[in-house]
């Protein structure tokens, strides 16, 4: 066994492990982990298992290169999304009923929406003035 | 001048603008950049109608190492859709947004960063590159729904991203295997070289697990409403339009361009099914919301289902029903985008006409807004299928496929769905209608501006134009294939 295929077998391993806690945790913060380690078991098969031929293909690399920039970045926009509905909610985690009642707070939404269409009328009423109203966009903090 | 990177080029430089010098007036900048954009793809358009499909090596490096770019008959539509509904969305948005300065300063470069994704992604000649254009697709996509940064907004984003990136590591695994196996992720030489094994298929299966995720069919949709009900207008406008069609886009080339004859028919069934069940839980969802926006979001959902149902009807058939049935599900692709941008984008003006999102809300607006609701109602009808629209057509080939393939059990689900279509927007019309409210002199907060109405009659006129100039398209989107000939591998 080469030691190529071994770095292939231990990214699925990671896979596994990393899928496993993917869809078993609901804290958001150990999914975002989980992720990477998943990510980090495919670039390992990419790598392993695209050497077979003894020699150093340059492709696979660039593609793990390019495929850690990609991963880098959607982990920054998870880590700053989360940590502004953390900062938001005061939760770690997503509710599951809202996949089918995404608005909760009915009245609370409906007021912001007031405040939007009173600029937006503000806004169409002037329409050379800028409207400048960022409060009323922010109401809900 | 070369047109095809001119497309990529135009978006990131526009994105570069606006994010690096947000004082300019951003919104006329943008509808400037999407003229131009719109021009290019025209050109680039009439050009592969006159010369066929071109390939562009980026800095002359070729594949495997290099980036190419193929602009087939497909591929230029899509661009071309791509640009027109762009462009109304930047127009409807440059109006919509004044009452969100908070938005506005990030609406515009993620409008243009999600527009050079997708241009990237139909123009993408290779598997990683399409990994790439999916990827930025969702950073951009999951960062305009999150927008507004209120709780649910930022709970739809997570959901969203966090399905999106399992189903591009699955998408990623299943690159991975390709290349081990053949040594190339060029799509062209891989319809030559893939060969029908297990690690063909395995990989495939986890790409068409990670795609089908992304597009958020039935059973994987669960992430899609909360995001693209919950998104501004023109947000949801161009996330149901245009990024679900992405990742399907992806699917069809993999099985039916690259991969085809790789699919074995029961697979193809089973893809069929799970587009039936987008139909059907998708339609029945919609008719049960009590939102307007979460209504035309599940309508997305329901509507999806039409497009899996292209891999039965073009598996295992005879080359003619297979080529309707291509034809039928790209067209039902363009009509669709045109069709729900209009609808998103009338709804959103209903909801700040009216000032709320419930759908009992527009009681007695008919005769209030009739601009608005008449989109609506012409975006339905595109949806419903009924004559003379680009849905029709659409649905019209894909019956004559089932019908010619003896395909009998689609033929019942494509009429039901219909049905099921039509009864979600007539429930609209019957509140708008509602002749006790018009009356009493319910209905309308706010006066609408003519902006965001126009636009979202203009895509819809388009969405019913497309019954009359269906041809043009469709003549196009055969090009290749008759080329190529690959969809001849598809006949047993």
């Amino acid at each position: 066994m080469t030691s190529d295929l071994w770095f292939a077998l231990m990214g699925v391993a990671l896979i596994a492990l990393a899928a496993f806690t993917f869809f078993r945790q609901v804290h958001l913060l150990r999914r975002i982990l989980a992720f990477n380690i998943m990510g980090s078991g495919v670039f390992l098969v990419m790598v392993g298992m695209a050497q077979h031929q003894r020699e150093t293909d340059p492709v696979p690399q660039a593609l793990v290169l390019t495929g850690i920039v990609v991963a880098v970045s959607a982990t920054a926009l998870a880590l700053i999304i989360f940590r502004r509905f953390y900062s938001v909610s005061g939760q770690v985690e997503l509710d599951e009923y809202q996949i089918e009642e995404p608005t909760q707070n009915e009245d609370h939404a409906s007021d912001t929406m007031k405040d939007n269409i009173n600029s937006l009328q503000d806004a169409l009423q002037s329409d050379d003035e800028a409207p400048a109203k960022p409060s009323a966009s922010k109401g809900d903090q | 001048m070369n047109l095809i990177p001119l497309l990529l080029v135009i978006p990131l430089a526009w994105a570069l603008i606006s994010l690096l010098l947000p004082r300019l007036p951003l919104g006329p900048i943008a509808v400037l950049g999407m003229l131009v954009q719109l021009i290019a793809s025209a050109l680039l358009w009439r050009s592969v109608q006159l010369d066929g499909a071109a390939r562009y090596a980026i800095g002359d490096w070729m594949a495997p190492l290099g980036i190419t770019l193929v602009a087939d008959g497909l591929t230029v539509t899509l661009l071309a859709m791509t640009a027109l509904i762009a462009i109304i969305c930047a127009v409807y948005a440059l109006f919509y947004l004044r009452a969100h300065p908070h938005e506005k300063r990030y609406f515009w470069p993620l409008f243009w960063f999600l527009l050079a994704a997708l241009n990237g992604i139909w123009l993408a000649g290779d598997l990683f590159n399409l990994y790439v254009g999916l990827e930025l697709v969702t950073l951009a996509a999951v960062g305009m729904v999150t927008l507004s940064g209120k709780r649910n907004a930022l709970a739809a984003g997570l959901r969203y991203l966090y399905a999106a990136l399992l189903g591009s590591l699955g998408y990623l695994l299943g690159v991975a295997l390709l290349y081990s196996a053949y040594g190339t992720l060029d799509m062209q030489q891989l319809s030559q070289l893939m060969e029908n094994n297990w690690t063909t298929q395995a990989a495939l299966l986890l790409m068409t697990l990670g795609l089908l995720v992304k597009t958020a069919i039935f059973p994987l949709h669960a992430w899609l409403p909360p995001a693209h009900g919950g998104a501004l207008a023109p947000v949801s406008a161009l996330l149901s339009a245009l990024v679900v069609k992405s990742s399907f886009y992806i699917l069809a080339r993999l099985w039916l361009d690259a991969g085809s004859g790789l699919l074995p028919v029961a697979g193809a069934q089973l893809l069929g099914v799970l587009g039936a069940s987008a139909i059907f839980y998708g339609g029945f969802k919609a008719l049960q919301q009590k939102e307007i926006k979460m209504l035309v979001a599940y309508s997305t959902v329901a509507q999806l289902g039409y497009l899996m149902l292209v891999f039965p009807l073009a598996t295992g058939t005879s080359p003619a029903a297979a080529m309707l049935a291509w034809q039928g599900g790209m067209l039902h692709l363009v009509a669709h985008a045109f069709a729900k941008a209009a609808m998103f984008l009338s709804v959103g003006t209903l909801v700040l006409a009216v000032g709320s999102k419930q759908i009992s809300a527009l009681a007695g607006i008919s005769t209030r807004i009739p601009l608005s609701l008449f989109a609506f109602g012409l975006a339905g009808v595109s949806l419903m299928g009924l004559p003379p629209s680009g849905g029709f057509n659409a649905k019209w080939l894909m019956l004559q496929s089932a019908m010619t393939s003896g395909q009998w059990h689609w033929v019942i689900v494509l009429s039901l769905g219909s049905l099921l279509t039509a009864t979600y927007i007539f429930k609209v019309f019957r509140v708008s209608f509602d002749q006790q409210a018009i009356d009493q002199g319910k209905g309308v907060v706010a006066r609408a501006h003519w902006g965001l109405e126009v636009s979202a009659l203009l895509l819809a006129a388009i969405a019913i134009g497309l019954g009359f100039a269906a041809a043009l398209p469709i003549e196009l989107l055969s090009l290749p294939q008759l080329e190529n000939g690959a969809l001849e591998g598809v006949s047993p």
